[in-house]
C-alpha cells in the first residue's frame, strides 16, 4: 500500500485503539475511577471496549501490518528491521493479552505499566513512518497570515457555540438570560475567545522567534511546534482530566506526560503522511515534490491535508455542526463537563488549523508589517483587561450555562489569593485518601451491645438510586406518576429536611450502614467494625434479603445469614427493581420467627439508565419534569405498589419498617448541568426519606418532619426503634430522628453540618435547618452560597459567610480526621 | 550583532506572551473577615445584645430570631420575644418548636385559642410530641373554664 492517504487513516485508527486502551488502563489505576465507573460496570460502552480489546487488537495490528506490507516484503526497503520488530512484538502481545483478559486488570500497578506499554505502539509506528516517508520541504511561517487565522478563528470559535445558545436556553433548567444581557455575555465571550486566540498566537511568534534566534531551519521550527503542543496536552490531560477523577499526584503527572508524547507522535505521524505530495508515482524512498509547505501549515496538515483550501473550507462547514452536535450527544452523560471541555479544546485546534489552511499562502508583498504583529496583541490585551474591569459576572455566568466554549474559558480564568490557595490544599489533602493512611476505630451506638428484648420489626430498605425528592408526590403536588410511594407516604413520616452528607454513593451508602461520616476513602479500609447497621442486624439474627451490588459487596456481608436476590449481574445498571421484587416474592422464607432485613439500591432512576431509556408510547409525563426519569420511576413505582401488597398478602406490612430514599439526587439540566458528579446542588444533596413504621412502634415515638435530617441518621434510628438508646457520637454521626415523646431536636435546626462530594475536594456546610448551604469546590476553584428554600438561588459571597463557613468545613474536616485517624 | 538583532527579536512575543499569561487569570474577592463575627456560629450560648449584633449580620436568621425571642421571654419582654417568633415563623412556618414557644407565651398571656392553633401546628410539624399535646390539652381546658 503506497498511498499515504489511506495509511494516515490507518495510523489514526492504530492511534485511537491504543490511546484509548491506554486511557482505560490509567483509569483502572486510579482507585476512584476505577471503583467508581469500572468495577460496578457503570458505563456499559467502557465495559464492552474492554470484553472486545483482544479483538481489536489483532484487527488493529492486521490493518497496520498490511500498510507496513512494502516494508516488510522489500529486502532492503527503509525501516524493514523496525517494521518486522513490531509485527512480531504484536503478535507476541496479541497472544499474551488473550491469555489474560483485560477484565480481570482491577485496579494494580500492572494496570499503570500496561497503560504505558499501550503508548508505545503509536510511538513506534510513527518512527518507523519517519523513517519511510520523506520530509517534505517547509519553509518559515507566515506570522500575518497565522495572525489573520487567529483573529478569524476566534470568532469562528466563539459563534460556533454562541449560535445555538438561544435554543440551548429552552432546554436548559433555571437560566434567565434577557437579550441585552444575552448581548453583552455573546461580546464578552468574543473578547475572551480573542483573548486566547491571540495567546496562541504569540506562542506561535515565541516559538518562530526562537528558531530564527537560535539560526535553526524551518524544519526545526515545525518539530518546536510540537513541543508547545505537547505541554498543552500534559497540562489538559492534568489539570482538566486527572484532577475531576481525583487522580493526582506524581502517578498522574507521568501518565500525562506519557499520553501528550504518545499523541505529539501521533500527530507528527499524521503530518508526515498528510503532507506527502501528490505525485502518482510516489515512491516512499523518493524526494519530496518541489512545493515547498510553511511549518504551520505543515503542522495543521492532519486535518485539511496540504493541497486543497476546498477540503479546509469543508471542514469550517462541518466543525460547527459537529461541534453542538457532540455538546448535545454527551452533555447529559458528562462527568463535570469532561467531555464538553475536551470537545471544545479539539473544536479550537481544528478551527485554526482549518482556518490557516482556508487562508492559503499570501503573496509577500501582503505580509503585514511586524507592527501589526505586536498592536493586535496589545488591543487584545486592552479589550480584555477592560472587559476584567467592568466584569459582567452575572452575565457571564448565566450565558455560559448555555455556552460550553465560554464556561470553559470562565472556569479556567478563577485563579485563588494565597489565603484561598492554603484552604484549597488542605481541603484537597483530606479527599480521596489513601487507604492505608487511615486506621479506623470501631464505632458502636450502643456499649454493651446485647440483642432486643422487645419486638422485633421487619426492616425494608429502599435505596434507590440517584432519585429526586421532588419526583415524588410528597414532595412536590405536581407529581402524578408515581401514586405507589405517595400511598405508602400517606401512612409513614415524610421527612421535609432530608439531606445525604455524600453526592455520590460510593460514599454515601457506606454512610447509611455506618450511621455517619465515613474516611474520604474509595474502600473502605476496615468496614466490618463502623458497620453499625450490619452490627444491629447480625446482632438481633436479622435474616438479609439484599441486592449485593458493588457497594455492599465490599461489607463483608456474605455469611449463612444472607439471601442474595439476582446473584450473578455482571453490571451495577443491571440492579432493576422490578426484578428485584419478582427475586424477593420468590426467595423470602416462608419461616417468619427470624425477623427479616430486606435492603436494594435500584439503578432504574440513575442517569446511565434512565436517560437511555425511551418513553413507552402513549405516556405522557407533566411540563418540568424529564419524561424519561419519570417514566423510569413510574414503572417502578409500580413494581413498589407490588411490594406493599406482597407485604400486606403476607401479613408483614402492620410488623414492617419500611425506609424509602435515595443516596442522593441528581441534576437535570439545571444551569446546564447533568448528574451529580462534583456539584453539592440542592436538587443533588436534598433526598426523599419516608420511613413506614408499624402502629405499635408509631405510639411510641416522636419525630421532627420540618427539623434537618440526613440518611445518616437512619442507622441510629433503626437502633432507637428496636428499644436502643444511642449514644450521641457527636457532630459527624447520625442521631436518631425519632426520640421518645417528651424528647428534644430543636439542636437539629441549630447544627452545622458538613457535606461532600463522593469524588474530590468539594465541601459544603449546612445550615439553618438546611435553608442555607455553602460549598468550597476545589476541584472547578469556585465557592457558592445557595439559598435553599427558593430551590436554587444564589446569594452574595459576604465576608462573613466565607469566614465561617470555610472555617466550619475546616473543622469538621479535622475532627473526621482525628477520629478516624488519618494524617494525609 | 545579527544574532542579538535575532533574540531581541524573538523576545517581544515572550514578553506579551507572560503579559498574557500574567492578565489571564482574576483573583475572586475573598477577603479574610475579622474573627470577632465567628462566635455567632453557637448562637445558643450569646447574650441579648450578641443575638442582636448576629441577627444584624445575618437577618433572614430564623434561629437567631428564636433564640432572641427566648432571651427576651427571660428578659420579660414578651411583646418582643413574640414579634420575633412570629418572624421566625414567617421563614419557617412549620418549625414546630417556635409553635410552641409562640404557644405557651401566648397561653401565659391568656390567649388560649390562639395557643391552641400553635400547638395543633407544632403537633403536625412534629407528630407525636408530647409538648405539643399538653400545650392543646392546657389550652383547651383554659377555654372551657371560660
Amino acid at each position: 500500500m503506497r498511498r499515504p492517504g489511506a495509511i494516515a487513516i490507518a495510523r489514526a485508527v492504530n492511534a485511537l485503539f491504543f490511546l484509548a486502551l491506554s486511557a482505560y488502563c490509567f483509569l483502572a489505576y486510579t482507585p476512584f475511577a476505577y471503583d467508581a465507573f469500572i468495577k460496578p460496570g457503570v458505563s456499559h460502552a467502557l465495559w464492552l471496549f474492554i470484553v472486545i480489546a483482544p479483538a481489536l487488537f489483532w484487527v488493529v495490528l492486521l490493518v497496520t501490518g498490511l500498510t507496513l506490507m512494502p516494508q516488510l516484503s522489500t529486502r532492503r526497503a527503509r525501516g524493514r528491521v523496525a517494521s518486522w520488530a513490531y509485527l512480531i512484538a504484536g503478535v507476541a502481545a496479541g497472544i499474551a493479552v488473550a491469555e489474560r483478559p483485560l477484565t480481570d486488570i482491577g485496579n494494580t500497578p500492572a494496570a499503570f505499566w500496561l497503560g504505558i506499554a499501550a503508548l508505545v505502539w503509536p510511538v513506534w509506528i510513527a518512527v518507523i513512518d519517519h523513517r519511510v516517508w520523506p520530509a517534505p520541504n517547509v519553509h518559515h511561517l507566515d506570522p500575518a497570515r497565522a495572525l489573520t487565522a487567529c483573529l478569524i478563528s476566534a470568532g469562528i470559535a466563539c459563534g460556533t457555540y454562541a449560535s445555538v445558545a438561544p435554543l440551548r436556553i429552552g432546554q436548559t433548567v433555571g437560566v434567565d438570560l434577557p437579550l441585552p444581557m444575552m448581548a453583552a455575555a455573546i461580546g464578552s465571550s468574543l473578547v475572551m475567545h480573542q483573548f486566547i486566540f491571540v495567546a496562541w498566537f504569540l506562542t506561535i511568534m515565541t516559538v518562530t522567534g526562537l528558531a530564527t534566534a537560535m539560526g535553526v531551519g524551518a524544519a526545526a521550527e515545525y518539530w518546536l511546534l510540537l513541543v508547545p503542543a505537547a505541554a498543552l496536552v500534559t497540562m489538559v490531560l492534568h489539570q482538566i482530566v486527572w484532577a475531576s477523577l481525583g487522580f493526582l499526584g506524581p502517578a498522574a503527572m507521568a501518565c500525562s506526560i506519557a499520553l501528550a508524547v504518545a499523541i505529539a507522535a501521533v500527530w507528527a505521524d499524521l503530518v508526515r503522511l498528510r503532507s506527502q505530495p501528490p505525485s502518482r508515482r510516489r515512491e516512499p524512498s523518493a524526494a519530496a515534490g518541489a512545493g515547498s509547505l510553511d511549518s504551520l501549515a505543515m503542522f495543521s496538515a492532519p486535518v485539511t491535508g496540504v493541497r486543497s483550501r476546498a477540503a479546509a473550507a469543508a471542514v469550517l462547514i462541518v466543525l460547527p455542526v459537529a461541534a453542538n452536535a457532540f455538546v448535545s450527544l454527551f452533555r447529559e452523560l458528562d462527568w463535570n463537563f469532561l467531555f464538553q471541555k475536551l470537545s471544545i479544546l479539539t473544536i479550537w485546534s481544528l478551527i485554526f488549523a482549518a482556518v490557516y489552511a482556508a487562508l492559503g499562502r499570501r503573496p509577500r508583498a501582503a505580509a503585514a508589517p511586524r507592527r501589526w504583529a505586536i498592536a493586535v496583541p496589545i488591543a487584545a490585551l486592552v479589550l480584555y483587561q477592560l472587559l476584567a474591569w467592568i466584569d459582567p459576572r452575572l452575565a457571564i455566568d448565566r450565558y455560559a450555562a448555555v455556552d460550553p466554549s465560554m464556561r470553559l474559558i470562565r472556569d479556567a480564568r478563577t485563579a485563588q489569593s494565597a489565603d484561598t490557595g492554603k484552604l484549597y490544599a488542605y481541603l484537597r489533602s483530606q479527599a480521596l485518601v489513601m487507604p492505608e493512611s487511615v486506621r479506623p476505630p470501631a464505632v458502636e451506638f450502643v456499649r454493651p451491645f446485647r440483642p432486643a428484648t422487645g419486638r422485633k420489626p421487619h426492616i425494608f430498605l429502599v435505596v434507590i438510586d440517584s432519585l429526586r425528592r421532588d419526583y415524588l408526590a410528597p414532595y412536590n403536588a405536581g407529581v402524578t406518576f408515581a401514586p405507589q410511594i405517595a400511598k405508602l407516604a400517606a401512612d409513614s413520616f415524610v421527612f421535609e429536611h432530608a439531606w445525604t452528607r455524600y453526592a455520590g454513593t460510593l460514599l454515601a451508602v457506606p454512610s447509611i450502614w455506618a450511621g455517619g461520616m465515613v474516611p474520604h476513602v474509595v474502600r473502605q479500609p476496615r468496614f466490618h467494625d463502623r458497620n453499625a447497621l450490619l452490627a444491629l442486624l447480625d446482632g438481633n439474627d436479622y435474616r438479609r434479603i439484599m441486592d449485593m451490588d458493588s457497594v455492599v459487596d465490599t461489607f463483608d456481608l456474605r455469611d449463612r445469614r444472607l439471601v442474595e436476590l439476582n446473584p450473578g449481574r455482571e453490571i451495577w445498571a443491571a440492579t432493576d427493581f422490578c426484578a428485584t421484587v419478582d427475586a424477593f416474592k420468590r426467595q423470602l422464607p416462608g419461616n417468619r420467627s427470624q425477623p427479616t432485613f430486606f435492603y436494594s439500591l435500584p439503578q432504574n432512576i440513575h442517569p446511565t439508565v434512565a436517560l437511555a431509556r425511551k418513553v413507552p408510547a402513549g405516556e405522557t409525563y407533566p411540563a418540568g419534569f424529564d419524561a424519561r426519569v419519570a417514566s423510569s420511576l413510574h414503572r417502578i413505582d409500580a413494581c413498589f405498589g407490588t411490594f406493599v401488597e406482597f407485604l400486606k398478602q403476607q401479613r408483614l406490612y402492620d410488623d414492617s419498617v419500611i425506609v424509602v430514599t435515595s443516596d442522593h439526587g441528581d441534576l437535570l439540566g439545571e444551569e446546564g448541568r447533568w448528574g451529580h458528579s462534583f456539584w453539592l446542588y440542592p436538587d443533588v444533596m436534598k433526598i426523599p426519606l419516608i420511613v413506614h413504621v408499624p402502629s405499635w412502634l408509631k405510639a411510641t415515638v416522636r419525630a421532627d418532619l420540618d427539623a434537618r435530617v440526613f440518611s445518616t441518621d437512619i442507622t441510629p434510628s433503626l437502633y432507637a426503634l428496636l428499644g436502643y438508646q444511642p449514644e450521641d457520637l457527636g457532630p459527624l454521626f447520625g442521631r436518631s430522628f425519632f426520640t421518645p415523646r417528651d424528647g428534644d431536636s430543636s439542636w437539629r435546626r441549630r447544627d452545622v453540618s458538613l457535606l461532600a462530594s463522593s469524588y474530590g475536594a468539594v465541601y459544603g456546610v449546612l445550615t439553618q435547618n438546611g435553608r442555607r448551604l455553602y460549598v468550597v469546590d476545589t476541584v472547578d476553584a469556585t465557592e457558592y452560597a445557595l439559598d435553599v428554600t427558593t430551590g436554587f438561588r444564589r446569594l452574595p459571597l459576604t465576608p462573613f459567610s466565607m469566614s465561617v463557613s470555610r472555617r466550619a468545613i475546616a473543622d469538621q474536616l479535622r475532627a473526621l480526621a482525628t477520629f478516624f485517624r488519618y494524617s494525609p | 550583532m545579527n544574532s542579538l538583532r535575532r533574540w531581541i527579536d524573538a523576545a517581544w512575543p515572550a514578553a506579551l506572551l507572560l503579559l498574557f499569561v500574567g492578565a489571564f487569570r482574576t483573583v475572586g474577592s475573598d477577603t479574610i473577615p475579622d474573627a470577632g463575627t465567628s462566635s455567632c456560629d453557637a448562637s445558643g450560648s450569646l447574650d441579648a445584645a450578641a443575638l442582636e449584633r448576629c441577627l444584624t449580620l445575618d437577618p433572614d436568621n430564623a434561629e437567631l430570631m428564636t433564640d432572641l425571642g427566648d432571651a427576651r421571654v427571660r428578659s420579660g419582654d414578651a411583646a418582643r420575644a413574640e414579634a420575633l417568633y412570629r418572624r421566625a415563623l414567617g421563614i419557617d412556618a412549620r418549625d414546630g418548636d417556635v409553635h410552641l414557644r409562640l404557644g405557651e407565651l401566648l397561653l401565659a398571656r391568656g390567649d388560649a385559642a390562639s395557643a391552641r392553633l400553635e400547638g395543633a401546628a407544632a403537633l403536625a410539624s412534629q407528630p407525636g410530641s408530647l409538648a405539643a399535646a399538653r400545650l392543646i390539652e392546657r389550652a383547651a381546658a383554659v377555654e372551657a373554664r371560660r
